[in-house]
């Protein structure tokens, strides 16, 4: 029922490479829409970017290749989510294909019918209790949202539409839009679903907002370089000064960090799925990791930047607010640690087998 | 676009893997032996002759020394999981760490195929132990400013100065020792300087120990008078000293030593913890699991992390590939990271002098040695330098 790889070395090789490839692939056409992009506070969808992603296969890309997708893996659209992260332009690639697509197709749901002319865009959310209304990102711009119902006895899968819903709509700290909703519960047609696939869920939201933090920080720590080595004052780059540099090397090595946790998880989860417990483990790890590293790298990002970087018109706001929104996200920073510290302390797993695994 | 300052992951391969376990599994049998006693920092603590020359029997020390001068032939990322297993669970590695770390490598380098032969098999024997002879008094993170000096003489050199910091010092068997071999040139500071193979026991070597805050004796100030060191112990090439010394440098600061110095407490206070979980539970009307104190998982996710980093420099150092930088962050992330471990235990443990003794005693311990964590090796202020001097900063 559920898609659990075990690639071989040759396999992921494979996948390396395409990765590489689809890395480019986005880049381009995120670089054409950047020029274009307004500096404004609220970032909706940009349909024009969104239409060239669907052409190229990359929104929906990890579906199956019978059911439209592009029968991609975590190490590719990875590299395609990273990439939009990284250049700040903001995209529904984890709702719409890792998560809404993933959970649809993997409870076999036929579907809605299209209605109107836009992009047939799908968001999806969790709910844990009847009757609470959950944040569900980029819900006002989607056709429909999957939804995740575990507040029964066994967790189930359905679609609705966003049409038959009453959404409160606000900007996340980001731009991005979405929306406080109350989903129902007990919908006709719901698919009964494991309580693998519920935690799948989980992990796969944690995954991939980890994935987008970790691209946005490498931008980050790009551009407090470019300003520290053009920004003048007392008669010398900014960088010179070794108070300066002592902030941006704690932002280059948080973001190493970082990126090396998260490129673990997505190596560890494209070899062995995502129900593997090491890969659980070190998603876990990567969402802490994540989390704890965007506090010090946009507190101190922000710091060398100065006042400009304050700024609406200033590129760094496109990465650090997105951060701000995705480390709380999917479960938030202390979530994922106290998930980590249950496994030893009350849970029977050895911490050093964990880390060494 | 992104700046890629730590090399590409590796997995560890199977084979790695079992060698793994099979350390782990000795280890737990010596720790039930009584063989040692798990400790903070125990690549500088523990010093036990006995315990190297079993490692060595099995085959753990000089791992990545070729075959043709004694060693093992192994590779860098096998040295690593065993190096990664015996710090873990606190072992007694002091007397073979540095010859393992960074003399070995540096003689493969560097030496003589003499100097090679009359060392190598024995450090892979866990006969011949070394210190570090960099620092000194005047010279800290400063080393290109070393005053200790040798003159050339009939047949070798004759060597006078100070120096300090050298752990083990007093039972190790010899050092490499950093001094200027000509004139300092102000326009040219790291020229002039080369390395000499000195035995601690020769005549005109003195070696005068530092006592720690906590009145440990680990580190030691070395003093030559006169020392004579024929030619066939210089190593390297007279004037080279300084590309020779930081040549080491990747090797020092990548490895396991850089982030699990205070591992053993936090094993030990969760055994602590569960250990509480577990008796509250009887009588109560639940099987109440313990409180997640709300610390521990930052810690658990970034030690994985640093595994990773380190693992990955590891692998580079395999490869011949220049590490400084991926090498310098693991030690500016590590260091600070088992000094955060060694507060959080605390924190989280409080007093527990009374109902766990040796909990409080491993605190204490690494209460001790924190300070010398972001201090030895280069401090995290001048290892930033360095990863600011990568970033195009200086």
């Amino acid at each position: 029922m559920t898609h659990t790889p075990t690639l071989t070395d040759d396999q992921l090789a494979e996948a390396q490479e395409t990765a590489a490839e689809l890395r480019n692939l986005a880049r381009d056409i995120l670089s054409d829409a950047a020029g274009e992009a307004p500096d404004t506070v609220e970032r909706p969808l940009d349909p024009a970017v969104w239409a060239a992603l669907e052409e190229t296969g990359l929104a929906r890309l990890t579906g199956l290749e019978a059911a439209g997708g592009s029968d991609a893996g975590w190490l590719e659209a990875a590299a395609v989510l990273g990439e939009a992260a990284a250049a700040g332009t903001p995209l529904p690639l984890l709702e719409h294909d890792l998560l809404a697509g993933w959970l649809r197709d993997t409870a076999g749901l036929p579907g809605l019918p299209p209605s109107g002319d836009g992009p047939v865009l799908a968001t999806a959310a969790e709910v844990v209790a009847a009757g609470r209304a959950v944040t569900v990102p980029w819900a006002a711009a989607a056709a429909s949202v999957v939804v995740l119902d575990v507040s029964g006895a066994a967790p189930q899968v359905y679609e609705v539409a966003v049409a038959d819903l009453e959404v409160h709509e606000r900007v996340a700290v980001g731009g991005e839009p979405q929306a406080a909703v109350t989903l129902p519960t007990a919908v006709a047609g719901a698919v009964t679903v494991s309580q693998e696939v519920a935690d799948e869920f989980r992990h796969r939201g944690a995954l991939g907002r980890a994935v987008q933090i970790a691209a946005a920080a490498e931008a980050i720590t790009q551009l407090c370089v470019d300003h520290v080595t053009t920004r003048v004052q007392f008669g010398r780059p900014i960088g010179k000064f070794q108070a300066v540099q002592q902030l941006v090397t704690d932002v280059a090595s948080e973001t190493a960090l970082a990126r090396t946790m998260v490129d673990r998880a997505v190596l560890t989860v494209a070899r062995h799925g995502l129900q593997d417990p090491t890969a659980q483990f070190a998603v876990a790890a990567a969402k802490a990791c994540a989390g704890a590293s965007a506090e010090v790298i946009v507190r101190n990002a922000h710091q060398i930047h100065g006042a400009i970087g304050t700024t609406l018109e200033h590129g760094l706001q496109r990465r650090t607010r997105p951060v701000l929104g995705w480390r709380r996200e999917f479960g938030t920073t202390a979530d994922w640690e106290d998930r980590l510290e249950e496994l030893v302390v009350t849970g029977d797993a050895d911490l050093w087998d964990l880390i060494t695994r | 676009m992104s700046r890629q300052l730590v090399p590409q992951l590796v997995t560890e391969d199977e084979q790695t893997r079992a060698l793994r376990l099979e350390v782990r599994d000795f280890l737990r049998q010596e720790i039930a032996n009584g063989s040692f006693e798990p400790w903070v920092d125990t690549w500088l603590t523990r010093w036990d002759n006995d315990f190297t020359k079993r490692l060595a029997q099995r085959g753990w020390v000089g791992m990545t020394i070729p075959t043709e001068y004694g060693g093992h032939g192994r590779t860098f990322l096998e040295r690593f999981a065993v190096t990664e297993e015996l710090l873990a669970v606190g072992a007694p590695v002091a007397a073979q760490w540095i010859a393992d770390r960074q003399i070995a490598p540096s003689l493969l380098r560097f030496g003589t195929e003499e100097q090679k032969q009359a060392f190598l098999p024995k450090i892979t024997t866990g006969d011949l132990c070394f210190g570090i002879g960099m620092s000194e008094p005047e010279s800290g993170s400063d080393l290109a400013s070393v005053q200790s000096k040798a003159v050339k003489v009939d047949g070798g050199w004759k060597l006078n100065g100070r120096k300090t910091w050298t752990s083990g010092g007093h039972v190790a068997d010899g050092f490499f020792a950093l001094a200027r071999t000509a004139p300092l040139d102000t326009s040219n500071r790291h020229a002039g300087l080369s390395q000499f193979i000195v035995d601690l026991r020769a005549d005109g070597v003195t070696i005068d120990p530092i006592i720690a805050m906590n009145g440990s004796h680990h580190f030691n100030e070395v003093t030559f008078e006169d020392v004579f060191i024929p030619d066939d112990r210089v190593l390297g090439t007279e004037g080279d000293g300084w590309h020779q010394v930081t040549s080491e440098l990747a090797f020092e600061r990548s490895g396991p030593e850089r982030f699990l110095s205070t591992f053993v407490p936090l094993q030990e206070l969760l055994t602590h913890l569960r250990t509480q979980a577990a008796e509250a539970a009887p009588g109560s009307d639940a099987a109440a699991p313990a409180r997640p104190t709300g610390r521990l998982g930052r810690h658990i996710a970034r030690l994985t992390a640093l595994h990773h980093m380190s693992l990955s420099v590891a692998s580079s150092l395999q490869a011949g590939e220049n590490a400084d930088t991926a090498a310098a962050l693991v030690k500016v992330l590590g260091t600070t990271e088992e000094g955060d471990i060694a507060e959080t235990v605390d924190r989280v443990a409080g007093d527990c002098a009374a109902a766990n003794p040796r909990l409080q005693d491993l605190i204490d311990g690494a209460a001790a040695q924190r300070p010398g964590f972001t201090l030895r090796g280069g401090t995290n202020e001048v290892l930033r330098g360095v990863v600011a001097r990568s970033l195009g900063l200086r």
